[in-house]
């Protein structure tokens, strides 16, 4: 349903993006892992609209989409700050892009109590914004971009300031809904265990390219990916504690 | 913790004795003076002198004339300086020669009054420009610009003034609401650039100043410098108006000059009451 071709991207002297190529089908999730600075970034912007690519292309459903601006490309990209509209509550934070679309009133509550509801957040549809927790508010930001049925959601790191509970609690929550609605994303992370944990498929940016993976298990035997290591490192935990354990 | 809440104490202290008491004796006093309880003509309590104001329509006057140049100059700039900071997007005080922005504020309003003065009146500067241009044949043909009955150059100070002041403000609090990137998501949610405006910016921006907007048309309300220069006698600006009766020889406009005083503290309490209590007001 997306495929990427040829992309590049430049800032002053740094190559940033080279030729990067990439594809996904319909309804798969792509984790994408690297280091900062390693473009992730530039590429969900690029892919969303907000930043112009020096060259290459991007086909969605097998039409080009880099000339069109970004309300019209169906693809929501949803940052590590759920940037809700502060002065909105939940509910018509959530129905804001129904509102836009001028969709009718009561269309408009079905679908918006229907999504809070599947998110949880059905008792808390009058709070304002800064009356949530971290994790409520990725929620609603995550149901806004889904009432609008995207082609494509694009997430960069939308669980990196969450607590490592919520962090978890979140993943579920996100897989289980992805999965129900056939939703196809590409997920940015510098987290391993995120990556492998979300991902259909994993992949790694690297000098300004992305190196797929067809397997997990390719994934895990790249040193490159530094997964052996943190499993090798986990290992010897176990296997230290173990032997504690027998020596008491 | 003891000592931080002793310096707590202190400070609030010192805020009441050196602000609000001063003014709410001023405000007591005026109220007494108006109604004949204190003051050189004090003769007991009387309500003729509110009567009189209220009967002679002086007070709304006064009242109506000021609001409409605060509402205009207030209007016109926070508009104008909007619009400026949305096209710079944020980013209006990064750009070469931003710092003259600051000019306008730095320099006394009465300054300022005197060139307008210097720039607009039937002998001034565009005045001299129009006649050696041929566009007027003598200055009596050039418009009333200053000392006329809208108060037209008693705007033009007030909006440079607030444009200046509204410009700096707007930028800063666009860079610091991040609205720049809310407009971004808005679109990405399927909003085009209008809605997004309509829909994110405005409120986003109205709510966030809405306190400054009010602060600084309470300034423009009471002003005196400037429409003491550029305004007539009828119809007249508050401050100007409220010194011209406490200066006259006749003493009975004294109490009316104080009953305007202390309607117009009354309309300064109720607004700071009322911005307190607004969402994204004063706290």
């Amino acid at each position: 349903m997306l495929k990427v071709i040829k992309l590049n991207k430049s800032y002053g002297k740094e190559r940033v993006l080279r030729d990067l190529s990439f594809s996904l089908r319909e309804g798969d999730i792509l984790s994408i892992l690297g280091r900062s600075g390693s473009g992730k970034t530039t590429l969900l912007k690029i892919l969303a609209g907000l930043k112009e690519p020096d060259g290459g292309e991007v086909l969605l459903r097998g039409q080009p989409v880099l000339h069109l601006p970004p309300q019209k490309r169906g693809m929501v990209y949803l940052y590590q700050e759920t940037l809700l509209f502060p002065h909105l509550n939940v509910f018509e934070n959530m129905a804001f892009g129904l509102r836009v679309r001028k969709i009718p009133g009561s269309e408009i509550r079905k679908r918006t109590e229907q999504l809070l509801h599947e998110l949880g957040m059905a008792g808390h549809s009058a709070k304002m914004p800064e009356q949530l927790s971290g994790g409520q508010q990725q929620r609603v930001a995550f149901g806004r971009a889904l009432i609008i049925n995207p082609s494509l959601l694009l997430l960069d790191e939308p669980f990196g300031k969450l607590d490592s509970r919520t962090r978890e609690e979140m993943q579920e929550l996100f897989l289980r809904i992805c999965r129900e609605h056939r939703i196809s994303v590409l997920f940015v992370t510098h987290d391993l265990k995120e990556a492998l944990c979300m991902g259909d498929r994993i992949a790694r940016m690297e000098q300004g390219q992305l190196k797929m993976y067809a397997k997990r298990s390719d994934f895990i035997r790249d040193a490159a990916t530094g997964a052996k290591k943190e499993m090798d490192f986990w290992t010897g935990i176990r296997e230290e504690s173990k032997m504690k354990n027998n020596e008491q | 913790m003891k000592i931080r809440y002793l310096h707590r104490k202190a400070g609030l202290t010192l805020h009441v004795l050196l602000t609000l008491l001063p003014l709410a004796a001023g405000a007591v006093y005026a109220l007494l003076y108006s109604v004949g309880l204190a003051g050189s003509l004090a003769a007991g309590f009387t309500l003729r002198y509110w009567e009189s104001l209220v009967s002679r329509g002086t007070l709304w006057q006064t009242f109506a004339y000021s609001a409409y140049i605060m509402g205009v100059s207030i209007v016109l700039s926070y508009a104008s300086a909007l619009a400026m900071v949305i096209s710079a997007r944020g980013r209006l005080m990064e750009r070469k020669g931003s710092r003259i922005f600051y000019l306008p504020l730095a320099m006394p309003a009465l300054v300022l009054a005197f060139f307008a003065f210097r720039f607009l009146s039937g002998g001034g500067w565009l005045a001299s420009l129009a006649f050696g241009s041929g566009l007027i044949a003598s200055p009596q043909e050039f418009p009333e610009l200053v000392n006329d009955p809208y108060g037209l150059g008693i705007i033009f100070v007030h909006f440079l003034l607030a444009f200046a002041f509204f410009s700096i403000y707007l930028d800063r609090v666009y860079a610091n609401e991040r609205i720049e990137e809310q407009v971004q998501s808005a679109q990405l949610l399927g909003a085009g650039y209008r809605q997004s405006l309509r829909r994110v910016v405005w409120p986003m921006i109205l709510r966030k100043t809405w306190p400054a907007i009010s602060l600084y048309g309470l300034f423009v309300f009471g002003s005196y410098e400037v429409p003491l220069l550029l305004g007539r006698s009828t119809p007249e600006m508050l401050s100007v108006r409220i010194v011209r009766m406490l200066s006259r020889f006749n003493l009975d406009d004294r109490p009316e000059a104080f009953a305007i005083v202390f309607a117009y503290m009354m309309l300064t309490v109720l607004l700071v009451f009322l911005l307190r209590k607004s969402k994204g007001g004063l706290r």
